[in-house]
């Protein structure tokens, strides 16, 4: 904090902190072409560095002012709010931009002994570039207070997403197949999103979210805005992957480079999971007759399917990086069944878990990345003996798929934890049940690796033991940071916890249906 | 305000949504790729003129430039690398398909069941932010384009967005198809690629100088110059008619398009290097992104031309949506090259194993 | 004392009427020809009708209906563009059909005698 205060206090600097909510999202756009004209791999990746330090610097300043009590308004261009667009920092999204910033600080860090591997030479420093475009996407979402604006960005860091993605045909070319597809469905998820925000724009003539709501609240319930909200809803959906429409998810991860299933697996469907909630409750009335039906009757049976069916389908999965995919879906599952439930508590346990899954399985998806660097490993049978062949890497892998699992002294304990009571205050028996059989599964899927890993004996080619590739230290440290930050919040969750409690509040304005 | 019940315009949109609905249901259930671009092009023709008809007329440059031109001329491009037939589309996932769409469209109808009246003045639409456009841009952006005004300054930051997107769009096709910055020996020319069914030896033999191209060639030279005069005239008349960074970025492409299906890719390589192309799809976006940082710098907020002239702020909006529109352009200009070159130098790595 | 300046207005209208009608009727005949025609090479050469002579008569006739103003202007620019580049087109398509090796269907027409002809024959 002395350094950060340090910096706060040349004075140049000091004149832009009004500026951070827009420069938070300026800087890594901009610097993203730079990047590309750069051309150099090692000096694209230290300016990537550089500058997703920034944005995380820049984001901790929004995440501190907001933790004093203040909202951030930013009007792009000077024009005020119903005119032009406008940037909105709230304790909901301090908390993503925060996550979403910091994950691509350390997956960069942890990249580069990666993409060195992994992309031709010639080819990474447009990575690089691609990668920062695709954080300024994301936070640009994740800040913006604008309907329209939230399409756009969406679009930003979609489309980088799928070129990033694709960037896996170096290893295995089914990465072209799995970002086409993923392109696919993205490209018709961002037109019902757009549909929907034209639909809203036709019942209300503005584009501006709080205005959209101020408006809503005043007409009745038209079919116009019940139309809006199914476009929207099934358009965010396919982005978050929402159970049904989750197919293109599992094979993105798997075929993407180490660093963006690092990346995307702890970054983007959280940012779209962020979008569905600033919709849901700050944009339409939650408390409506048909919001109310469409999450009793359709988002919650969905998120418990998914929490059961997805963590069967994980169960089975031969292939590590799936297996970590359809995991991802199931723990989606355990979001959206706290949104569903409509209460303030429910809420904030789906907004921790959001958090705390975001570090599990980005410290999960980079120790498999690890694992795949040092022994070729694929498959969950090519992980045995790792316990003995890559002890550090092995322990990460445990510690953080504990805390998948929601074994007490992790994280993930206590967002589970106060799903639970969520789910008890509200009633929903059955939601508990699913809560339950999903972590016994969760405790199958992995334990399977961990078996694999400390129970059998490590591969031999007769007397000589098998050659590993030892792990770079800069990758091992921001998995260690990972892993630091999964124990850290179970027992000081305060800072997550208190966010997405006032967050909560706020959207559903105190008083819960 | 005609007596009849229904106006002649009225009578047109219908013909047009006519000719739309059949244009689709051929695309749907064509299985030849070629018929299928050409279809497209159609199509987007269509859709232009139907935005002439509603008076969105910039809506409908855009359509008319992007999607039946330069759209057509890049899938003609990408279809080259594959076959010209479609495989079959399997009956339960074309039964699929049909249901979701009918679900979709459903719920379009049964929104339109409480929507404003095509034109009523006083739905949301038409009299709130919309409204408040037309009252403000003369006297603060001070030009009579409201479209300009709004696309590139009430609404800028989303311009500068879409503009990253045409960029992002760029360096996907840079990364997986390369651009042949390494440069190669000569690529065939687009009339020989036509007739690559015939004689393939002797074509790639023959400089595409060969008289058979002669007509082309001159008419060509001719064209050129006045393209790229109009690409000008479309990125500067934007403030004043429809037009723009957009449309002119799209048009400027087209013509070293034209250019190098003629003279080929070798010499168009030469005249505009693969290099050249990747700077300039990354500069477009910096000079929209510069101009916001100059503002930032003179004290404004993110993109405020305003304060790029102390003395007159219109003057300052005036500045900020050329500088804005110029970065549209090259990056709208080079990116379409760039996804050009990228399908060129695939063809003829293509040519050299298979063909 | 006749007032000419609404009889000029009524032959402009008129003029441009005529223009514009005729236009379409070769636009018309030009399609027709496009669907009818045997072959790829007479195809074409009705396809040129539409492009060239049909298009001219139209804008010309848009432009006698515009009077001297800049839209006429823009109109004479539309109409130079086409006339460079119609025939153009025209051209490569056909000079690409032939390079691809497609052969015109040549020979004369030998129509079969009526009296050989049974009307059930023709029907089928």
């Amino acid at each position: 904090m002395s350094l950060m205060s340090a910096i706060s206090s040349i004075s140049g600097l000091r004149d832009l902190l009004p500026h951070a909510a827009a420069l938070v999202v300026v800087i890594p756009l901009l610097a993203g072409p730079i990047a590309v004209i750069l051309a150099k791999a090692r000096l694209a990746w230290l300016w990537s560095v550089l500058v997703a330090a920034a944005a995380f610097g820049l984001s901790l300043v929004l995440l501190g002012t907001v933790l004093g009590g203040e909202t951030i308004t930013y009007e792009m261009g000077n024009w005020p709010a119903p005119l032009g667009i406008i940037y909105y920092v709230d304790s909901l999204n301090a908390l993503v931009i925060s996550l979403v910033s910091g994950m691509a600080l350390l997956a960069l860090l942890y990249g580069w002994p990666m993409v060195e591997r992994e992309i031709e030479p010639k080819k990474q420093a447009m990575f690089f570039g691609t990668f920062l475009i695709c954080l300024a996407g994301l936070i640009g979402v994740a800040i913006t207070g604008d309907a329209f604006n939230v399409f756009v960005f969406l679009e930003v860091s979609s489309i980088s997403t799928y070129v990033l993605v694709a960037m896996g045909a170096g290893q295995n070319r089914q990465a072209l197949t799995a970002s086409f597809n993923y392109l696919i469905l993205g490209t018709i998820g961002a037109t019902f999103f757009v549909i929907g925000v034209g639909l809203l724009y036709m019942a209300t003539g503005t584009l501006n979210m709080a205005d959209i709501s101020r408006l809503l609240a005043d007409g009745d319930n038209d079919r116009v805005v019940r139309a809006a909200f199914s476009f929207i809803v099934i358009g965010l959906g396919l982005k978050t992957a929402m159970f049904p429409l989750h197919t293109w998810l599992p094979n993105a991860y798997a075929f993407s480079p180490s660093m963006i299933g690092v990346f995307l697996a702890s970054t983007a469907t959280k940012v779209a999971f962020y979008t569905l909630i600033r919709f849901l409750f700050s944009v339409f009335h939650a408390g409506a007759p048909f919001e109310t039906a469409m999450f009793d009757y359709v988002l919650a049976p969905m998120a418990i399917t998914a929490m059961i069916v997805c963590s069967v389908q994980a169960s089975f999965q031969p292939d590590v990086r799936r297996l970590l995919a359809y995991s991802s879906v199931a723990q989606l599952g355990y979001m959206l069944l706290g949104l569903s439930m409509g209460t303030v508590a429910g809420l904030s346990a789906g907004l921790l878990h959001m958090f705390n899954h975001a570090l599990m399985k980005g410290a999960l998806f980079m120790a498999v990345g690890l694992a795949t660097l040092g022994l070729g490993v694929i498959q969950v049978s090519e992980m045995r003996g790792m316990g003995k062949t890559m002890p550090l890497t092995a322990a990460g892998l445990s510690i953080a798929g504990l805390s998948l699992m929601g074994v007490p002294l992790t994280a993930g304990f206590v967002s589970k934890y106060y799903l639970v009571i969520a789910a008890l205050e509200r009633g929903w028996w059955w939601a508990v049940a699913a809560i339950v059989v999903s972590s016994v599964l969760a405790i199958f899927y992995i334990g399977r690796m961990i078996e694999a890993m400390y129970l059998q004996k490590p591969p031999s080619h007769g007397d000589d033991p098998v050659i590993v590739v030892r792990s770079p230290i800069l990758a091992i440290v921001p998995l260690y940071i990972l892993v630091a930050a999964n124990i850290w919040f179970f027992f000081d969750p305060s800072v997550p916890k208190g966010l997405a409690d006032s967050a909560a509040t706020l959207l559903l304005g105190g008083g819960a249906p | 305000m005609s007596d009849l019940p229904i106006d002649i315009f009225t009578i047109i949109d219908l013909i047009i949504m006519s000719m739309l609905l059949v244009v689709g249901i051929a695309l749907v259930r064509l299985n030849n790729l070629f018929a299928v671009v050409m279809l497209y092009g159609v199509y987007s023709l269509l859709a232009a003129i139907w935005f002439v008809s509603l008076d969105a007329v910039d809506v409908a440059f855009t359509e008319a430039a992007v999607g039946a031109g330069i759209s057509t001329v890049l899938m003609l491009g990408a279809m080259l690398l594959t076959s010209r037939e479609a495989d079959p589309t399997p009956v339960l996932r074309r039964w699929t398909s049909f249901l979701i769409v009918a679900a979709t469209g459903a719920a379009l109808f049964y929104a339109t069941l409480d929507m404003p009246s095509f034109g009523d003045a006083a739905s949301p639409a038409n009299s709130y932010v919309g409204l408040q456009y037309m009252h403000h841009t003369i006297s603060e952006i001070g030009m009579p384009n409201v479209v300009t005004a709004v696309l590139a300054s009430y609404r800028g930051y989303d311009t500068f967005g879409e503009t990253v997107v045409v960029l992002t769009a760029g360096l996907g096709v840079m990364l997986i198809l390369g651009i042949g910055v390494s440069g190669g020996q000569a690529a065939p020319s687009a009339p020989e690629v036509q007739s690559k069914t015939a004689k393939k030896s002797k074509d790639v033999s023959v400089k595409s100088t060969e008289n058979h191209h002669i007509v082309l060639q001159v008419i060509a030279k001719m064209l050129i110059p006045i393209i790229v005069l109009y690409a000008l005239y479309v990125q500067f008349h934007g403030d004043f008619g429809p037009g723009g960074g957009f449309q002119a970025g799209v048009i400027l492409a087209s013509a070293v398009i034209l250019y190098s299906l003629i003279f080929g890719m070798e010499e168009t390589r030469r005249a505009i290097p693969p290099r050249f192309v990747q700077i300039g799809t990354a500069l477009g976006v910096l000079i929209y992104g510069g101009t916001g940082i100059v503002t930032l710098a003179l004290g404004g907020k993110f993109l405020d031309y305003n304060v790029l002239n102390a003395h007159d702020p219109v003057h300052g909006q005036h500045l900020g949506i050329m500088f804005v529109e110029i970065g549209v352009l090259v990056t709208v200009a080079s990116v379409m090259l760039a996804i050009y070159y990228g399908f060129a130098a695939r063809y003829r790595e293509l040519k050299d194993q298979d063909w | 004392m006749i007032e000419w300046a609404p009889i000029l207005e009524v032959l402009r209208h008129g003029t441009a009427g005529a223009f514009m009608l005729v236009g379409a009727l070769f636009m018309l005949i030009g399609s027709s020809g496009v669907l009818r025609l045997p072959d790829f090479y007479t195809r074409i050469h009705a396809a040129g009708i539409t492009d060239t002579l049909a298009t001219v008569l139209l804008l010309a006739g848009m432009m006698i209906e515009a009077g001297f103003t800049q839209t006429s202007a823009k109109l004479a620019l539309v109409g130079i563009f086409l006339f460079l580049t119609s025939p153009t087109a025209t051209h490569a398509v056909a000079n690409a059909a032939h390079k691809a090796g497609l052969k015109p269907r040549l020979g004369t027409v030998e129509p079969p005698h009526p009296r050989d002809v049974d009307l059930n024959e023709e029907k089928s």
